[in-house]
This record gives structure tokens, C-alpha cells and sequence, in this order.
């Protein structure tokens, strides 16, 4: 009998190969619990183009309701993406250089049309020495933090990201590293080092990561953030690099500390999707170093601040930047004490 | 004179129809009949005529797109290029 996983299953993997022979019901009894599902894993865009394409079957009005879930979520992800154009324009007047992470440089780049790949806020990454600045030229132009920053500079050396939110209600996040906890630890600066590359949105040109750097991030993103999204490992695919790049590709997520995140999201990807590039097997059989191992299994467990501190101070290097790390630590929990007692 | 979808226009195909942002606009629009399959074969710039020829294509005894055209054109979804 065909669950809401399986049908979820065959519109996470749609379009990476041939039309199953036998498709799919989509039945009404399981319209909820599916609509629900792809919604969480934005996979809307490409279960409502399964259906169109016959890779599911359903009746007209459960067609009907997944094309008007489609529609809302595209219209969503509209507004969010013209809130890049609105970012990139304050950003490039300040001369703040910024690579655009997911989003449109996703769904525009690795999706045969972006309406496969739906998303809801802006992430964008700056440089740490920028942070601050970058985060205070948005609260000048109508976006306000739903949280202040509790310890002066802490941010802008420690802190994954900021988050601020514009008077629509479109989150903002302002990224200075692409994880939080130990695998957040590793300078950026590889990132940095590479050229941007501009993707086209409307008229204008939005500077993301390049395809290596993007399929680094989505790697690490998928095994970082609080749970690993679907459509994450579907640009997993999407980005895959071509054979020539996988040495490049290796080298990238090592610089970035990162190389037991891009095994494990190929291992993941290669677990979630029907199929996967030959080059996102022969990553996921990379070698994982047993520190990282160690960092995954934390990760894994969904660990609590405390737990994840701690993790981090380890994966700080030298005993200066521990002392520094954990004073700041212990600051900025006072301010939160503090200011849970006003 | 040939036709072509104004890149200020952000936009998103479904199964519904195109679904598209204005630049002057606050909400999103979900385009639907005639003008829903103009806006999708305009993936290039297109006389009224190769227009007409790429919509009877997809529906045979579709009704004349020109009104659809000149409709879109004069919301500032479409550009008239001479």
C-alpha cells in the first residue's frame, strides 16, 4: 500500500531519471499527510511537476490542490526572492562583498526550472570583519533583529549568523560561517578566496558561491542545520560536481574543516533519492577523519547549547582563541541572564 | 513588432500557470487562460504571429492571442520590441 513517504519519495527524486513505469497513486486520503510533508521538505515545486508529468497519478481535484499548494508557495518564494534584489542592492551601495547561499542561486542553477525548488528566506554571506556592519545597514533600511546581540564584537567572531527580519516579515540571515557548532570553527576564508559567481534574477545578477563552494555548503547545511531538509539533498544532486572537479571538490571541504559533512550528505542523499550522480557515491566513500567522525555524531544527537559549546572549545585551535572563545561565551550568557531578569 | 517577457518580472511556472511578480506590484498573480500560455511560450522573443502559431500548437482551436498580448503589454508583463 503506498504511503505519503513513498509518494514524497518519487517528488524528491523526480526528474533525476527516467518516468517510473508504473507511477504512483497519490490517493485523497494520503492529500494531507503528502501536502504537509512537501511543504516541510520544499518539495511542492516538484510534486505538483511529478503529477504534471505523470510520474504520480491522482484525480483532477487532488491534482488541483497540489498545483494551488505550488501556487502559494511560489508566491512566497517571489517575494522572498525579490527581497535578495532589495539585500544585494544595500549591500553592493556599501560596498560590502556578499555571496548569496541557497535560495535562487539554488533553485536557478541546479533545478530545470526554479519553481522545483521553493524556499523562504535570504541567507547571505559576508566576511566576519563586515558583520556588524552589514546587520546595522539592514536595521537602517526597515529590517529589525528579533533578538540584540547580547555581548559587543561577539557576533562578528563566533556567531554562525545574525537574524533580522524586514517590515514584510521576510527573515534575513546574515551568515559570517556555514554551520554552527565545531564545524563552524574553520576560517571561511577558502571561501573567499574563490570568485563569485553572478546568477540571474530577473535583470539583475546576484553573487553566489561557485557550483563547488555551493555543493560544499549544501553538504554542510544538510548535516549542520537542526534536521536535514530534503530539498537540501536534492541540491545536493543538483550541484553535484562533474567528475574532474571531485579532487577540487575534496580539497574545498577540507579547507573548510568540513570533510566528513560531504560524505555524510552524499550518504544521505544517495539514502533519500531514487538516484544520485556517480560523483555523489564516489564522495560519500571519502575518508572521514575520526575527530569530524566524532563532530557528526554530536550533531546527530540534536545537542543542546551547553553540549555544543563545549564541542566547539574543543574544535577551537590553541589554547589563546580557547581562552577568548569561552570568556566571550560566559559574557554573552550573563547578558542573557540578565536581560531574562529585566 | 515582436514580444518578450519583461526580465524585471520575476516569475514561476506551476501547473496552475505562470505565476508572477511585477516590479510595481505587492502581491504575486497567478496568470490563467490565454494569457497563462502566451507568457509560457514566450521563452523567446516572439512576433504576434509565431505567437499565435506556438499557442495552436499546445490548444488547435485556441481563440486569437493578439487581445491577450496587447492586454499583457499594457500591464507591463510583456515588452513591444519594433
Amino acid at each position: 500500500m503506498t504511503s505519503a513517504r513513498d509518494v514524497l519519495r518519487v517528488a524528491a527524486s523526480h526528474g533525476l531519471g527516467a518516468l517510473p513505469a508504473e507511477p504512483l497513486t497519490l490517493s485523497a486520503d494520503l492529500l494531507s499527510a503528502v501536502l504537509g510533508g512537501a511543504e516541510a521538505e520544499r518539495l511542492v515545486g516538484l510534486l505538483d511537476q511529478a503529477l504534471a508529468d505523470g510520474a504520480l497519478r491522482s484525480d483532477d481535484d487532488t491534482a488541483q490542490a497540489v498545483g494551488e499548494a505550488s501556487v502559494r508557495a511560489q508566491a512566497w518564494s517571489l517575494l522572498v526572492e525579490r527581497h535578495h534584489l532589495v539585500v544585494h542592492q544595500i549591500l553592493e551601495a556599501a560596498d560590502i562583498e556578499h555571496r548569496f547561499l541557497k535560495g535562487p542561486t539554488a533553485a536557478h542553477r541546479f533545478y530545470d526550472h526554479p519553481g522545483l525548488r521553493p524556499f523562504r528566506d535570504v541567507d547571505v554571506l559576508v566576511r566576519g570583519s563586515v558583520l556588524d556592519a552589514a546587520a546595522a545597514l539592514l536595521e537602517a533600511h526597515d529590517h529589525r533583529r528579533p533578538s540584540p546581540q547580547l555581548v559587543a564584537g561577539f557576533e562578528r567572531r563566533f556567531a554562525k549568523s545574525v537574524t533580522l527580519r524586514s517590515n514584510a516579515g521576510i527573515e534575513v540571515d546574515i551568515h559570517r560561517t556555514l554551520a554552527s557548532g565545531p564545524f563552524g570553527v574553520a576560517s571561511p576564508d577558502p571561501l573567499w578566496a574563490r570568485p563569485a559567481v553572478l546568477v540571474n534574477v530577473g535583470s539583475a545578477g546576484l553573487p553566489a558561491l561557485d557550483p563547488i563552494a555551493a555543493f560544499v555548503h549544501a553538504c554542510i547545511h544538510a548535516v549542520t542545520g537542526t534536521r536535514t531538509v530534503t530539498s537540501t539533498l536534492r541540491d545536493i544532486t543538483g550541484a553535484a560536481p562533474p567528475a574532474a572537479n571531485v579532487a577540487e571538490t575534496q580539497a574545498l571541504a577540507a579547507a573548510l574543516g568540513a570533510t566528513a559533512c560531504v560524505a555524510e550528505a552524499c550518504t544521505r542523499a544517495i539514502g533519500a533519492l531514487d538516484l544520485a550522480p556517480l560523483t555523489v557515491h564516489d564522495l560519500a566513500g571519502g575518508p572521514i577523519p575520526p575527530r569530524q567522525r566524532a563532530w557528526l555524531d554530536l550533531y546527530l544527537q540534536r545537542p543542546g547549547y551547553r553540549q555544543m559549546a563545549w564541542a566547539t572549545v574543543g574544535a577551537v585551535p590553541g589554547l589563546g582563541p580557547k581562552a577568548r572563545y569561552l570568556s566571550a561565551l560566559a559574557r554573552a550568557q550573563r547578558a542573557h541572564w540578565r536581560l531574562g531578569r529585566r | 513588432m515582436r514580444y518578450a517577457r519583461n526580465p524585471q518580472v520575476l516569475w514561476r511556472s506551476t501547473s496552475r500557470g505562470p505565476v508572477l511578480l511585477a516590479p510595481s506590484h505587492d502581491r504575486p498573480e497567478l496568470l490563467g487562460g490565454l494569457a497563462a500560455l502566451v507568457w509560457e511560450v514566450l521563452d523567446e522573443p516572439l512576433t504576434a504571429q509565431s505567437i499565435t502559431d506556438h499557442v495552436r500548437e499546445v490548444i488547435p482551436d485556441a481563440a486569437d492571442p493578439h487581445r491577450a498580448i496587447e492586454e499583457l503589454v499594457r500591464v507591463g508583463l510583456l515588452d513591444a520590441q519594433p
